[in-house]
């Protein structure tokens, strides 16, 4: 399998812009990048899982509209379409709500129908500390639930610091593809108006 | 922190290079060149390390060939006239080898956690063309005309923290010479100074042989090191609002510790006016293309003839640094008093440069989901109350937007209304934003039958997450924002740059355009090999040499 190895810095910047270029406002595209390199420094590759939810996403294949339920056995994120819930934005909306929950002895956080249930509990774990011995690498669509009574499970992991992650090469050129998404084709005018243009530099 | 104040700052001794030679004199660090093959031409590798009291750092320089149809200064260049990294610890051969096949590459090079730095570097070609006949002459190089350059080379970019697998700053962030801000990248570049001068010597001597003679010690501390500096330096501004708000905390800080002494020794007295006839000359030999900065340098000289003639008097009063100050509030333009305010700190190292050591932070960018509206609103009334005063209607008010293109991942500065890409914009148009955000917010709470959270709000706006989050991280930090609007029709960048560079410990800013400037760096500063014996602070405001030495 062929593999590369990335700097943590490098990781986030490439995952967040990828997550832009996916169609997710910037403030879902910086969770992205937080997660992403959260399983980094925890050893895992995370290329893999973000790959699969943006192509998830780039292929209308999730839902991107979130909506909250409150009933009788906890919270539920949930959606009124058809498709499953894309990770991408419904992992930070998880992230957001167990961290308001998590106090409460009783609470229950379930996230259903998720595309890829792995991503969104990385993404609880990324901000929570919580749920890391749950998480699946990978795996098609289910529910997430996460319980003060024991399925918010600690994570167990310090930060690894080995300096850079290795990633899967084929997971990594999709992330990349959606990199390219977010950047501007050069035109022209643009080329001729940019910093520096025109000039000769021989002085 | 508007446009208009930072587009007129000046290096202070709490620049990022003044504390970097600071730390390198205090505790004694030493400088060695571990390879020098270089060929008849100039072209080859120098290995030059700096080694501290615990560890060592070296700059692996490759030097090129470079045809004239590959020279520019652009970010979408693809050859230079010097390429380097910084390499953490002594470079094995294999280690160089490596480099060598990677780091002329710069951006389409891969690099590993032992690489700290990237970057590279052009001639200044009519400095570097006389500077060696002239030494292989037996002679110095004509001053005026080093003055009109300041530099050797110029480096066009200066890559750091984990870009291109080089390593990522948490590797380094608890060494305590490299915690302070751009500390690595500073390295980097003083070490490559020393490599520029090298090489031009070299050079000379192939040329000249024994007619040949080295640098004048004069001329070889006046020669900095050139950069080009474009549109990249913006976002980082941006990004980083908590390290913004300590910098500029430490300068004011500074300035307020300066202001409230009481009263004016003899020994500062005398080295305020010295500095400030030193001051004068500087701006004097500052000569650049740009008419508008042109303009704005006279005025600068100007100001300081009239501080100059008014310093005197206000020093022999009570509490007498602030008199000066507020002298130069009422009576100097925005340039001057930048410029006094680095003034009043530089005879003032025992009582300021403990704030060196507090310009790093470590980052924490959080989302408070459980904050109420109520509360997030009351934060951005306190907090963001200087977006009411900007004016945000109008097709001019957003005119303009900031993105990377796809060409080398270049940052631009596209026109909203004329160009495509906007929706793909970097998210630098906070005053917009914000205003944004307050209209939904204000629209939530009239529809809303209680106080609902900061989490709920997000499920129904994620557009605003990363405005909320940036709102919530700053809170409390005055200085995080530039309180301008940065996409209206008319902004410059230039100043963004400025600010930035004059951290750096920049000067001679040297406008190309709106978009970019050049500038140098360290000039006057000493070299590696000097750096024991010298006085780490004895440049700022460098003058150039006498001419017939």
């Amino acid at each position: 399998m062929a593999v590369l190895h990335l700097s943590f810095g490098e990781l986030s910047f490439y995952c967040c812009r990828a997550a832009f270029g996916a169609g997710l406002p910037w403030g879902l595209a910086e969770d992205a990048a937080v997660t992403a390199t959260w399983l980094a420094q925890q050893g895992h590759d995370p290329a893999p899982l973000l790959a699969a939810a943006l192509v998830s996403l780039t292929d209308d294949a999730a839902e991107t509209s979130v909506k909250l339920e409150q009933s009788e056995t906890g919270t539920i994120l949930t959606t009124d379409g058809e498709r499953p819930l894309s990770a991408l934005v419904s992992g930070p909306s998880a992230a957001d709500w167990w961290q308001v929950m998590k106090q409460d002895p009783a609470a229950r956080l379930v996230v259903r129908n998720v595309d890829l249930p792995g991503w969104v509990i990385a993404c609880i774990a990324a901000r929570t500390g919580d749920g890391l011995a749950s998480a699946r690498p990978s795996g098609g669509p289910g529910d997430v639930v996460m319980s003060a009574d024991g399925g918010g499970a600690k994570s167990s992991g310090g930060t690894t610091h080995a300096g850079f992650v290795t990633v899967d090469h084929a997971a990594w050129a999709i992330v990349q593809r959606h990199f390219r998404r977010s950047l501007v084709p050069s035109t022209d005018a643009s080329r001729s108006a940019g910093a520096g243009a025109g000039l000769v530099d021989t002085d | 922190m508007r446009l208009s104040r930072m587009g007129a700052s000046f290096p202070t001794r709490l620049s990022f290079m003044r504390s970097l030679l600071r730390r390198m004199h205090r505790e004694n660090w030493w400088f060695e060149q571990r390879r020098f093959d270089l060929d008849v031409q100039g072209f080859g590798t120098v290995v030059l390390t700096a080694h501290t009291p615990s560890r060592a750092y070296s700059l692996v320089a490759f030097s090129h060939d470079l045809p004239p149809e590959k020279r520019t200064d652009r970010v979408i260049a693809e050859a230079w006239d010097a390429t380097f990294s910084l390499y953490d610890g002594i470079p094995s051969d294999t280690d160089i080898a490596r480099l060598a096949a990677n780091t002329p590459k710069q951006e389409a090079g891969r690099f590993t956690p032992r690489e700290l730095v990237l970057g590279r570097a052009n001639r200044s070609l009519r400095l570097f063309s006389h500077v060696t006949e002239r030494l292989a002459a037996g002679q110095q190089p004509d001053i005026e005309t080093v003055a009109g350059v300041g530099y050797l080379m110029r480096t066009t970019a200066v890559y750091g923290s984990g870009k291109f697998g080089c390593g990522d700053r948490a590797l380094i962030a608890d060494r305590p010479e490299l915690q302070g801000a751009f500390q690595v990248e500073m390295l980097a570049v003083w070490l490559f100074r020393w490599f520029t001068v090298m090489l031009i010597e070299h050079l000379a001597r192939e040329r000249g042989g024994d007619s040949a003679v080295p640098l004048a010690p004069e001329v070889r501390g006046f020669l900095g090191v050139g950069n080009a500096t474009g549109l990249g330096m913006a976002p980082f501004l941006g990004r980083h609002p908590q390290l913004v708000h300590a910098w500029v905390t430490a300068r004011e800080t500074a300035l307020a510790r300066v202001r409230s002494l009481p009263e004016a020794t003899d020994e500062t007295r005398a080295a305020f006016q010295r500095l400030l006839v030193r001051a004068r000359q500087h701006v004097g030999e500052w000569q650049v293309d740009d008419p508008q900065q042109m303009v704005r340098i006279a005025g600068l000289h100007q100001d300081l003839a009239r501080l100059s003639e008014a310093a005197p008097g206000l020093l022999d009063a009570a509490a007498p640094w602030d008199r000066v100050w507020q002298f130069g509030q009422a009576r100097l333009g925005v340039e001057a008093q930048e410029l006094l305010l680095s003034l009043l700190l530089e005879p003032h190292g025992a009582l300021v440069d403990d704030l060196a050591e507090q310009m790093h932070v470590s980052e924490h960018v959080a989302l408070d989901p459980a904050m109420r509206l109520s509360e997030l609103r009351r934060l951005i009334a306190a907090q963001q109350g200087w977006v009411d005063a900007l004016a945000l209607d109008g097709p001019e008010t957003e005119a303009r937007f900031w993105y990377y293109s796809e060409e080398k991942l270049e940052p631009r500065l596209g026109h909203r209304h004329a160009e495509p890409g906007g929706m793909l914009e970097m998210p630098l148009a906070f005053a917009r934003d914000i205003r944004s955000l307050v209209a939904d917010l204000e629209q939530a709470e009239a529809e809303a039958v209680d106080d609902t959270i900061v989490a709920a709000f997000l499920l129904r706006h994620p557009q605003h997450r990363h405005t909320v989050r940036r709102v919530q991280s700053i809170a409390g930090l005055d200085y995080a924002e530039v309180r301008d609007n940065l996409v209206a029709d008319g902004v410059r960048p230039i100043d963004l740059l400025r600010f930035k560079l004059a951290f750096f410990g920049a000067s001679k800013f040297d406008p190309k355009s709106d978009l970019w400037t050049r500038i140098t760096l360290f000039q006057g500063a000493p070299q590696p090999d000097e750096l024991a014996d010298a006085d780490p602070d004895g440049w700022a405001f460098a003058i150039r040499p006498a001419n017939g030495i």
